[in-house]
C-alpha cells in the first residue's frame, strides 16, 4: 500500500533518441536500486503505444495508462506494485492512437500524474525512442533528463539531436548523459568527453555526467528472465553500477 | 445556404456564455450526439486548468466538451476583452501542463463602406467559414474590428503554421459578400507561440502576434508570417560540422584501444 503523504517527488525522464540503447532496462534497475535505498519510486511506461516496461518486469497488466486516456478511469487503478516502494504505471502496446496524444489527452494525463505522483520520492518515466511529440512533451515536464546513449556513432547522433530539440526549442539546458554497454570505463569517459565537447561548441551547453554502464551478460540475461539484474545478479559490474548511479539521482 | 434559427434553449445558452465573459469564470460547452449542447458548465477562473480537465472525465462525457468558441456557433464574436482574459487563463495553462499555446491573429481587408453590412461584417462571415477548421479546445473571437482571433492550446510551431495555412485556404474558397456585393477580401495571418519555459503576460503575447499579422500585412499576397522565437525552431537539424565532430572521438579512440591491445 503506497503512504498517502504529500510530497514533492523529483520528476525524471530517461530518453535516448535511438531505440535498444537500454532504456527500460536502466530504467527499471535503477528504479529497483532506489526503492532499495528506501526512496518510493514511481516508474512511468511513457511508451505509450509500445510499452515494455511491463515486459522487462514480466507483469501481465489488465489495466494501462489508455484506460485513463481513453475512459477517464483513475490513473491510481492502474498502478502494480512491484515492491511496497517501488510502483510501476504501465502503457499499452500495439495502440498506435497513444504515440501521439491530443493536447486535451496530455491535459488530462498531466492532471492525473498529478494526482497520484506526491506519493512518491521519485517518478521516472522511461518514454520511447525518437523525438516525438510525447517524448518532448515528458522531457518538458519532467524537472531533470537523463539521455542514454551507447558509443555506436547512431546513438551519439540520435542523443544529440534530441538534446538540440530538446534545448532549441524547450530551452532545456540541464542532461544527465548515462553512457551504457561500454566496453571499458576509458571508453565511456572517451564517449562522455566528445559528446560533451559538440554539446559545449554547438549548444553551449555542459553536460553532467552520470555514469558509464558496462557490458555485462548479466543485463541481457535479466531482460529474458524478465527479472531486473540487479536482483538476479546483485554482485555483478553492471548492478554495481546502477547502485552508484542511483546515489547519484539521489545526490541531484 | 438557410441560416438555422437557434432555438430558446440555445439563445438561453449563448446569453448565459455572454454573461460569464464579464465574470472571472470559464465557460466550458459540453456537447454530445446532439447538435445542441448537452450542458454549459461554469468553472471558478482560479481552478488551475488539470483540475478541470478531471473534473470533466469524471463526468464520462461521449464526446470532449470544449471551452466556448461564441462566434464559431452563428453567434456574435467575443471581443478583445474576452480574448485578453482568455489568453492570460491559457498562458497559466502552459505553465502548469507544460504544453505550447498558439495565437492566430487574422485581418480581413477590402474597398468597401465601414458600415455594419461592409467591413464589419466580414470577421462573422469568416468566423461562419471557419467552423469546419475549428478543433476542441480552440478558442475563437473578435480581434480589431476587421479580424479574427484563434486561440490554439497545445499546438506548436509547425501545427499553428500548418492550421494557418488551411485557415487561409479556406478562407480564400469563401464567398463574402457586404451587402448585395459580393468581395475577395485581403488576408493577413500572424501567429505567435508560447512555451512554458517563457514567462509572459497574455498583452505581451498578444503584442508578439500583433506585429506578426502587421508585417503580413505589409507583405500582402494573403501572407502568413510567424514570430521569430519561432522560425529558429526550424534549425534543429544536426548538421555536418556537428556529425563530425560527433563521430570523430569515439572512432580515435577505439583506434588507440586497438592499439594498445596490440
Amino acid at each position: 500500500m503506497i503512504a498517502k503523504t504529500k510530497r514533492s517527488p523529483k520528476t525524471i525522464c530517461i530518453s535516448s533518441g535511438k531505440g535498444g540503447v537500454g532504456k527500460t532496462s536502466f530504467s527499471v534497475n535503477v528504479a529497483t536500486a532506489l526503492s532499495q535505498k528506501g526512496k518510493s519510486v514511481l516508474l512511468i511506461d511513457g511508451d505509450l503505444g509500445l510499452a515494455n516496461v511491463d515486459v522487462v518486469l514480466g507483469l501481465n497488466v489488465r489495466h494501462t495508462i489508455r484506460e485513463t486516456i481513453e475512459e477517464g478511469r483513475e490513473l491510481a487503478s492502474s498502478l502494480v506494485e512491484i515492491n511496497p516502494r517501488f510502483h510501476v504505471l504501465p502503457a499499452s502496446s500495439g495502440v498506435p492512437e497513444m504515440a501521439n496524444l491530443s493536447y486535451e489527452e496530455q491535459a488530462l494525463l498531466t492532471s492525473s500524474l498529478e494526482e497520484i505522483m506526491d506519493r512518491f520520492d521519485y517518478v521516472l518515466i522511461d518514454t520511447a525512442a525518437g523525438i516525438g511529440d510525447s517524448v518532448l512533451w515528458f522531457n518538458t515536464w519532467s524537472q531533470e533528463n537523463i539521455v542514454i546513449l551507447t558509443p555506436d556513432p547512431t546513438s551519439l547522433t540520435d542523443a544529440y539531436a534530441l538534446i538540440k530539440v530538446l534545448n532549441s526549442r524547450h530551452d532545456r539546458k540541464r542532461f544527465h548523459l548515462l553512457i551504457n554497454s561500454v566496453q571499458s570505463k576509458k571508453e565511456g569517459q572517451d564517449v562522455f568527453t566528445n559528446m560533451r565537447m559538440v554539446l559545449e561548441r554547438f549548444l553551449k551547453i555542459t553536460p553532467l555526467a552520470l555514469g558509464t554502464m558496462p557490458q555485462d551478460k548479466n543485463v541481457s540475461m535479466g531482460i529474458r528472465q524478465q527479472k531486473p539484474f540487479l536482483l538476479g545478479a546483485p554482485d555483478s559490474k553492471a548492478s554495481l553500477e546502477i547502485i552508484a548511479v542511483a546515489d547519484r539521482i539521489i545526490a541531484l | 445556404m438557410s441560416r438555422k434559427i437557434p432555438s430558446d434553449t440555445a439563445l438561453l445558452y449563448r446569453s448565459l456564455e455572454e454573461q460569464a465573459s464579464h465574470h472571472p469564470v470559464r465557460a466550458i460547452r459540453l456537447t454530445g450526439k446532439r447538435p445542441e449542447p448537452l450542458g454549459l458548465l461554469l468553472i471558478d477562473n482560479t481552478i488551475p486548468g488539470p483540475e478541470v480537465a478531471t473534473a470533466l472525465a469524471g463526468l464520462h462525457l461521449a464526446d470532449k466538451p470544449c471551452p466556448t468558441a461564441a462566434g464559431a456557433d452563428n453567434g456574435e464574436l467575443p471581443d478583445q476583452t474576452w480574448l485578453r482574459r482568455q489568453l492570460a487563463l491559457e498562458m497559466s495553462r502552459v505553465q502548469q501542463t507544460k504544453l505550447p499555446c498558439a495565437l492566430l491573429l487574422i485581418t480581413l481587408s477590402a474597398q468597401v463602406p465601414s458600415t455594419k453590412s461592409g467591413i464589419s461584417a466580414l470577421p462573422e462571415q469568416a468566423a461562419a467559414a471557419l467552423r469546419p477548421c475549428l478543433h476542441p479546445g480552440d478558442l475563437l473571437s473578435g480581434f480589431q474590428k476587421n479580424g479574427l482571433a484563434l486561440i490554439m492550446p497545445g499546438a506548436t510551431v509547425g501545427k499553428a503554421r500548418k492550421r494557418a495555412e488551411e485557415i487561409r485556404a479556406n478562407l480564400r474558397s469563401t464567398a463574402f459578400s457586404t451587402g448585395a456585393t459580393g468581395v475577395s477580401p485581403r488576408l493577413a495571418l500572424g501567429i505567435a507561440v508560447c512555451h512554458a519555459y517563457e514567462t509572459i503576460a497574455a498583452d505581451q503575447f498578444l503584442t508578439l502576434a500583433e506585429a506578426e499579422v502587421a508585417r503580413a500585412a505589409k507583405m500582402g499576397a494573403d501572407a502568413i508570417c510567424q514570430s521569430a522565437a519561432v522560425r529558429y525552431e526550424d534549425s534543429c537539424q544536426v548538421t555536418v560540422e556537428e556529425r563530425a565532430q560527433l563521430w570523430m572521438q569515439p572512432r580515435k579512440s577505439s583506434r588507440a584501444r586497438a592499439g594498445m591491445a596490440a
